[in-house]
């Protein structure tokens, strides 16, 4: 069995002396574990570095077992993710909950090229953490589980969406919301009706993150081992940086 | 009866065998090899080897101060008074301790973490000695703290994490440059290693 594609390294982890159990997100492959020999010879060791646009040549006798990678670099992207802070984070949260979450072999193109987005380009630390939350609401849609924003669930208005309902997963109407407010989650502007309000405030990222971790705990199971409240505990430090 | 003594001293050095064949750079056929060496030098080097594995099985401590290996409370560098303790270097391994410490080009103390934060394997801060780094800091004597971490995406998670850590007091934290290695040539170099090179250049005088 052989493929070739193109893919993002999530991790590298070392087997033996110099090789390495690599785990990457293939274009309409998905999501691909293998080995690679010599992965740790000087020469390879800057290829194999989380973050790189790798090109992929996968063999094994049969399809069922893990075979091995050839690889070859297309984009370093070492430097750009770790010379910027909230980035570095940002990516490290990324690969935790791609490997933690998406099941191997299936693909996810739509959630590829949003990884693709929301990891590349020079944009506000603001803006970095929205892209973030809308990457973790595309992964939630890739698994089955999206969040309807469009319209409020109870009248159907596309205007005044204020909150979510955690049982359902739809927007709600802050009409519609009167006297249960304290039972729902609040709504970001960036999600709601007003999409890409001109200024993004710490409240509203932070109520962007309280939704999205609400449903990755209650809808999403691991695929291996998750330390979850360490988890956790990491990704909401990241708005400590955001906080004046 | 032959057959079962035989077999035991067999099955005695297969089990050496295996715990060599565990050693970094060896397998089963140069453990092997290591074993046959070891039995036909047994008055020379296996006796010594025994002795001096037991002596560090029951003398060798981690320094309390720093995590290098000692025998001792704490290790040579810490009290070693001609080195600056204000200046702390901070690594993930005792082994990087050691090679920062051959090349002669650090007067100061170090910091051992034992290990790098790895959120994708679950490593968080309470596994390494960042606490303990902490503490250093907050006792006062510490001026510098020098981040000498890996060019990798955890030796820089690492890094961050500290820094965010140490931020609130009024140390001064930098970190080792990244670049051209000595004998890099330009065209054998990665893109990113370019970047930060030219990221870190300085005036030539």
């Amino acid at each position: 069995m052989r493929w070739q594609g193109e893919g993002l390294l999530l991790d590298a982890r070392r087997y033996g002396e110099t090789s390495a159990l690599i785990n990457v997100f293939a274009i309409s492959l998905g999501r691909r574990v293998g080995l690679v020999r010599g992965a740790f010879s000087k020469k390879n060791k800057s290829v194999i570095q989380p973050g790189n646009q790798l090109f992929l040549t996968w063999n094994s006798r049969i399809e069922e077992s893990l075979g091995t990678f050839q690889v070859e670099l297309i984009k370093s992207r070492y430097h750009t993710i770790s010379e910027d802070r909230i980035g570095l984070e940002l990516f490290n949260l990324i690969c935790v909950l791609c490997s933690t979450f998406l099941p191997e072999r299936i693909d996810f193109d739509d959630l590829y090229h949003q990884t693709i987005m929301c990891i590349e380009g020079k944009h506000s630390i603001e803006e970095k953490l929205r892209r973030y939350v809308e990457w973790e609401l595309q992964l939630l849609t890739s698994l089955g589980f999206g969040l309807d924003l469009a319209k409020c669930v109870v009248s159907g208005s596309k205007k005044d969406l204020k909150f979510v309902s955690p049982k359902s997963g739809c927007a709600v109407s802050s009409k519609s919301s009167i006297g249960w407010e304290n039972k729902l989650l609040m709504l970001p502007d960036f999600l709601g009706d007003r999409k890409s309000p001109k200024i993004l405030t710490v409240a509203d990222l932070e109520n962007g993150f309280k939704l999205t971790e609400y449903f990755i705990k209650k809808n999403l199971n691991p695929v291996k081992k998750f330390r979850k409240d360490h988890f956790f505990k990491l990704r909401n430090r990241v708005l400590l940086i955001n906080k004046p | 009866m032959l057959s079962s003594q035989l077999k035991e001293s067999q099955s005695e050095l297969e089990t050496l065998i295996k715990i060599f064949a565990k050693m970094p750079g060896l397998g089963p056929r140069s453990a092997q090899r290591l074993v046959f060496h070891l039995i036909k030098k047994r008055e020379i080097i296996l006796n010594q080897l025994i002795s001096s594995l037991e002596n560090i099985n029951s003398k060798i401590k981690y320094c309390e101060i720093c995590g290098n290996v000692t025998l001792d409370k704490v290790c040579e560098v810490c009290s070693n008074k001609s080195r600056d303790a204000s200046l702390v270097c901070v690594v993930e391994d005792i082994s990087d301790l050691w090679a920062m410490n051959r090349s002669g080009a650090f007067n100061g103390v170090f910091h051992v973490l034992g290990g790098l934060l790895t959120p994708m394997e679950g490593i968080g801060p309470e596994e390494l000695r960042i606490s303990n780094l902490t503490e250093r800091v907050a006792s006062g004597s510490v001026k510098e703290i020098v981040l000498a971490l890996g060019a990798t995406i955890t030796g820089q998670t690492t890094a961050n994490y500290i820094f965010q850590e140490l931020d609130k007091y009024a140390i001064k934290i930098t970190s080792l440059a990244q670049g051209v290695p000595v004998g890099g040539e330009l065209d054998y170099l990665d893109d990113s290693t370019i970047v930060a090179a030219f990221n870190a250049r300085r005036k030539f005088d």
